[in-house]
């Protein structure tokens, strides 16, 4: 086959890939994520809307290997699922506790009380629309 | 993102390193033809010496990233300057088929389809974040915390002070890849996962293509890649971020080594099916098991040559040994408790199970619109290639598939979890490695029936 033919048939099939892509697709298709909508963002698809820029900006203000505890109190389950993976993504290396008592750290997710009873706490950084973090006083 | 392509540009390196032995003395196009196998290998023994660091107490991050690819390069490099040449090299296929010019114009069309298409699985893993929770909400934060704190107690063993992480049966190895690139690349970046699966499938794709060139004819090779490439199913699961699909990838590259083993005999060969299993072993719990009874399989299957595939699946059983031993120290059990999947009077309480777990897998393993028909077609081959050579070696595809689909059922049988969730979350991932293994006989067997339909025609 002469490389003139074989450079036409690539072209061709070229241009048919790319009419493929301007025909129109759902925007959820896996076809029309790659043309038809602007990109993803670095943060997870999450099934309920988590402020992971609030979650973010804890992250950085949280010391390596700190103890924290994630309260959200009242949240569903399936919400408490995401922020607990929002919170293991973007606060480690600190480390999730489940007893108030043994947290250095409280993120406190749009909590009602704010913080789990008992707990004597310093000032607390706001990092979001009523998401703060705030470190447990010894 | 850039994170990303670092570290696959030093598995690929690594891989090359490694095939160093067997490819010396080509020219440098016919290496570049083996990027695809090399980056795979790269990234399956670097994942693997990662999961092991791990084991041993080390983080997984960019030091102990760069001390296994050192490790692993000075072993290939070291093996093409002590091995003699041509001992570990792949063997010259058999079959040369000779192509007309419609053959030709032919195959260069599918391999410009082929080419759009993997264009189209790296854009969109670049561009995408995981549609699948568990690959956000899991495996990648057990990854980020394997890169910064190591295989922590705290967070991997269920205790009452620490928020551990869910299924921690698992193997490590998707994790521990996902943490590296999230780590190398510098944030927290979740489609780090896509661009990564991506990768993995295009250097799947050009593996296949190089692992069979000259085996099948290329048209026919290339129509069978297109038709994987094309399913709806691949792109999709390509932009999932699960473990399920490089699971896949990696033991149906497995059996497809171990095939060409049994062709030509060569420890090359016998190499990759060790490689590639050990990979998949190291992915999902599932993996191992699958990849043992499915390469003991092919040996019993095999009429010679059989005793290279035990030794080969034993080697990978070993290879689990480590992450078993550290389960067993930790009291951590398998989701499935072999116990109940191997009792009688158990499996009998709960035969309700089995229908709605078949039922579930099989059509996701039939409908046209995931997998474009590839295990019909593949099981149709078979079954026409011994309607004509009455040989039984035409009829491994399909105990394969059987053999692999029993497993899944009789997983999902003995599971806990209750049926219909299961089936639903699961199914269409879990049937991942039939399809491609399936995917990967079609062009063999295709091209086998053409082969002899031709013979007879010259005799005639």
């Amino acid at each position: 086959m002469k490389p003139l033919a074989r450079s036409a048939l690539v072209l061709a099939v070229a241009f048919a890939a790319l009419a493929g892509l301007l025909v129109p697709s759902p925007a959820n298709s896996p076809l029309g994520r790659l043309a038809n909508v602007d990109a993803d963002g670095p943060d997870p698809r999450w099934d309920t809307p988590v402020d992971g820029a609030a979650v973010r900006l804890a992250g950085e203000l949280l010391p390596d290997k700190a103890r924290y505890l994630l309260w959200a109190p009242g949240a569903s389950p399936l919400f408490q699922g995401n922020l607990k993976a929002a919170t293991q993504l973007l606060l480690a290396p600190a480390l999730p506790v489940q007893d108030p008592a043994a947290a250095e750290w409280v993120l406190s997710y749009r909590a009602s009380p704010a913080l789990p009873p008992g707990l004597r706490v310093g000032e607390p950084l706001s990092v979001g629309p009523g998401v703060f973090l705030v470190r447990v006083a010894r | 993102m850039s994170g990303v392509l670092a570290v696959n540009a030093v598995l690929l390196a690594v891989g090359f390193c490694l095939l160093a032995p067997a490819l010396r003395g080509l020219r440098p196009l016919a290496w570049i033809s083996w990027a695809g196998v090399a980056l795979l290998l790269g990234a399956a023994l670097v994942g693997l010496g990662l999961f092991l660091a791990a084991i041993l107490g080390a983080t997984t991050g960019p030091w102990t990233f760069a001390a296994v690819a050192a490790f692993l390069a000075i072993v290939g490099l070291a093996a093409a300057l002590l091995v003699p040449r041509g001992l570990l090299a792949p063997s010259r296929p058999q079959v040369r088929p000779r192509s007309g010019p419609l053959a030709e114009a032919a195959a260069t069309v599918l391999a410009a389809a082929i080419v759009v298409l993997a264009l189209a699985l790296l854009v969109g893993g670049f561009r995408s974040s995981p549609w699948l929770d568990d690959a956000w909400g899991i495996w990648l934060p057990k990854g980020i915390a394997l890169s910064r704190v190591g295989l922590d107690e705290r967070l991997f063993v269920p205790n009452g002070a620490y928020v551990h992480f869910e299924v921690t049966d698992y193997p490590l190895w998707w994790s521990a890849l996902m943490g590296l690139d999230v780590r190398v690349a510098g944030e927290v970046d979740v489609r780090a996962m896509n661009a990564q699966l991506g990768i993995l499938a295009v250097a799947f794709l050009a593996a296949v293509a190089r692992l069979l060139w000259g085996w099948v004819r290329p048209w026919l090779l290339l129509a069978s890649l297109l038709l994987l490439a094309a399913s709806p199913e691949f792109l999709r699961h390509a932009q999932s971020g699960m473990a399920d699909l490089p699971l896949a990838v990696f033991l149906s590259l497995s059996l497809l080594a171990g095939v060409l083993w049994l062709f030509t005999g060569r420890g090359f060969y016998l190499g990759l099916v060790v490689v590639f299993g050990a990979a998949a072993a190291a992915i999902k719990t599932e993996g191992l098991p699958e990849v043992v009874l499915l390469l003991a399989l092919l040996a019993l299957l095999a009429p010679r040559r059989r005793a290279g595939l035990w030794l080969a699946g034993a080697v990978v059983a070993a290879t689990a040994l480590p992450w078993l031993a550290w389960r067993a120290v930790h009291d951590i059990g398998g989701r499935v408790a072999l116990g109940d999947g191997l009792d009688p009077g158990y499996l009998a309480d709960h035969a309700d199970r089995l229908g709605p777990g078949v039922e579930g897998l099989l059509s996701h393993l039939l409908d046209p619109t995931e997998w474009l028909l590839l295990v019909p077609l593949g099981v149709a081959l078979a079954i026409a290639g011994f309607a004509r050579g009455r040989r039984a070696a035409w009829l491994a595809l399909p105990a394969l598939l059987a053999v692999g689909f029993a497993f899944l059922a009789w997983a999902y049988w003995a599971d806990r979890d209750e049926i219909d969730y299961l089936v639903a979350t699961s199914a269409y991932r879990v049937v991942d490695p039939l399809v491609l293994t399936a995917a990967l006989a079609i062009p063999l067997l295709a091209e086998r029936l053409l082969s002899s339909a031709s013979r007879e025609g010259t005799r005639r």
